[in-house]
């Protein structure tokens, strides 16, 4: 019976083990430049210890080899637990990611940086002074600044944000406006053709939150070049705009001079505060767990 | 020797308006017609030419700074009328009715400020707040 008994007790605790080693195991090949690349190494030191257990003796007499049965099962518990904090953590940071998608299946992919692209930021955020200077209230005009110490860093993830989206993509949920439709800003007009082409409305993907107040969010200089790229494009700060509502968006004055609909510019406050808290959430957890 | 000095001072007046600009006045009714024609023609850079230094910074950071002017404008306003201009020392306030003949016609009135920056008179909603201050410890 004894030996019945600890064959089936080795068993059990060999399979505690093995089955959530199943269940998430991460491949190696992921964990390179991954935004959840610290989260995944975890991760994957947790399995690696895992299969180290694993490796292990793990046949038991019992009563005589109990002790050694208990901390094998201890072990198995701790490795257990860790691995399932661990996973956690992946799939937070991965909700993270989710979020900062945007919404609806059609909606603009998440970009990710080149090589180069990132060691240029990462060769800019590197040369910030140790006291780097960010603003904590938009100017006296009511307009947010680049700071002066994030001058070049700007430039560099302004270039080509968002460029040439391609195809209709869905931005806040909805399609990329055709020619013809309302414009929302002026419920009198349409959304015109760019010049020489009919076809194609004139309208752009514009950032909910600006890329100048961007710089400014609290925890922005700390974030990793890739989770600066990452925030800087993310879907869910986009929007399709015409170019009428972009200028009347981006000074008050065209916005009285063209009389755009008030409506629509207190829902655009709306929107900025709610992208803006989102945002401002996501870089706090990014920097905590990057 | 009055109708001398009259005519002395007038000369001086007008010689005086044809070398040092216009008047206040009209350089605001000036600067509210050039500013409606690069906001409906929808020209990023000469809307930036037109306003005040504080607010062309902060348009500057915009996305909407890049933006191409259209060839016709999408929307019909004629020329903006300009009344009841007051200025208080380097800020003013003027009311800008502007009207469309449609489809569908259209009229509406709105308060713009103005603020003075090295003799020249820009478009500067922010400047709303020292004008009304001044126009409170005058009254």
């Amino acid at each position: 019976l004894n030996r019945k008994l600890s064959a089936i007790i080795s068993f059990i605790a060999a399979l505690l083990v093995a089955v959530s080693l199943i269940v998430s195991e991460v491949p190696a090949a992921q964990a390179a430049d991954d935004p959840c690349a610290a989260q995944i190494a975890s991760l994957g030191q947790v399995q690696s210890q895992i299969s180290a257990h694993n490796a292990e003796p793990h046949t038991f007499t019992v009563p005589k080899e109990q002790a050694a049965l208990d901390a094998y099962d201890a072990e198995a518990a701790q490795l257990n637990a860790a691995q399932a904090s661990d996973v956690t953590a992946l799939e937070n940071c991965e909700v993270t990611l989710g979020v900062l998608a945007g919404r609806g299946p059609n909606s603009l992919p998440l970009k990710r940086p080149t090589n180069q692209i990132r060691n240029n930021i990462g060769q800019l955020k590197a040369e910030l002074p140790a006291d780097v200077q960010q603003y904590k209230n938009p100017g006296s005009a009511g307009y947010w600044r680049v700071p002066p110490d994030l001058g070049p860093l700007y430039d560099a993830l302004r270039q080509n944000n968002p460029g040439n989206i391609i195809g209709s993509p869905y931005l806040q949920g909805q399609p990329r406006p055709s020619v013809g439709d309302p414009d929302p800003a002026y419920p009198n007009d349409i959304i015109p053709s760019v010049e020489g082409n009919p076809n194609i409305p004139a309208v752009s993907a514009d950032h909910i939150v600006s890329l100048a107040e961007i710089m400014n969010l609290p925890g922005f200089t700390e974030l990793s070049p890739e989770n600066m790229y990452i925030i800087t494009r993310a879907p869910l700060n986009f929007q399709w705009l015409s170019q009428a509502a972009n200028l009347a968006k981006s000074s008050r004055e065209v916005a009285f001079m063209e009389d755009a609909d008030p409506t629509w510019v207190e829902e655009q406050q709306v929107l900025h505060d709610t992208v803006r808290t989102q945002l401002e959430d996501i870089i706090q957890k990014l920097v905590a767990n990057q | 020797l009055a109708a001398l000095v009259l005519l002395f001072v007038s000369g001086g007046v007008l010689l005086f308006i044809e070398l040092g600009g216009q008047s206040d006045d009209a350089q605001i009714q000036q600067l509210v017609q050039n500013f409606a024609s690069a906001a409906d023609h929808q020209d990023a850079k000469k809307i930036m030419a037109e306003l005040c230094q504080a607010e062309a910074a902060g348009f500057a950071d915009s996305g909407a700074a890049s933006s191409t002017p259209v060839a016709t404008p999408e929307r019909h306003f004629l020329t903006p009328g300009t009344s009841d201009i007051q200025i208080a020392g380097d800020v003013a306030s003027a009311k800008v009715t502007r009207s469309q003949n449609g489809p569908p016609a259209n009229s509406f009135s709105v308060t713009l400020y103005f603020h003075r920056e090295n003799g020249t008179w820009k478009v500067c909603d922010s400047a709303a707040t020292q004008f009304n201050q001044h126009r409170k410890r005058l009254s």
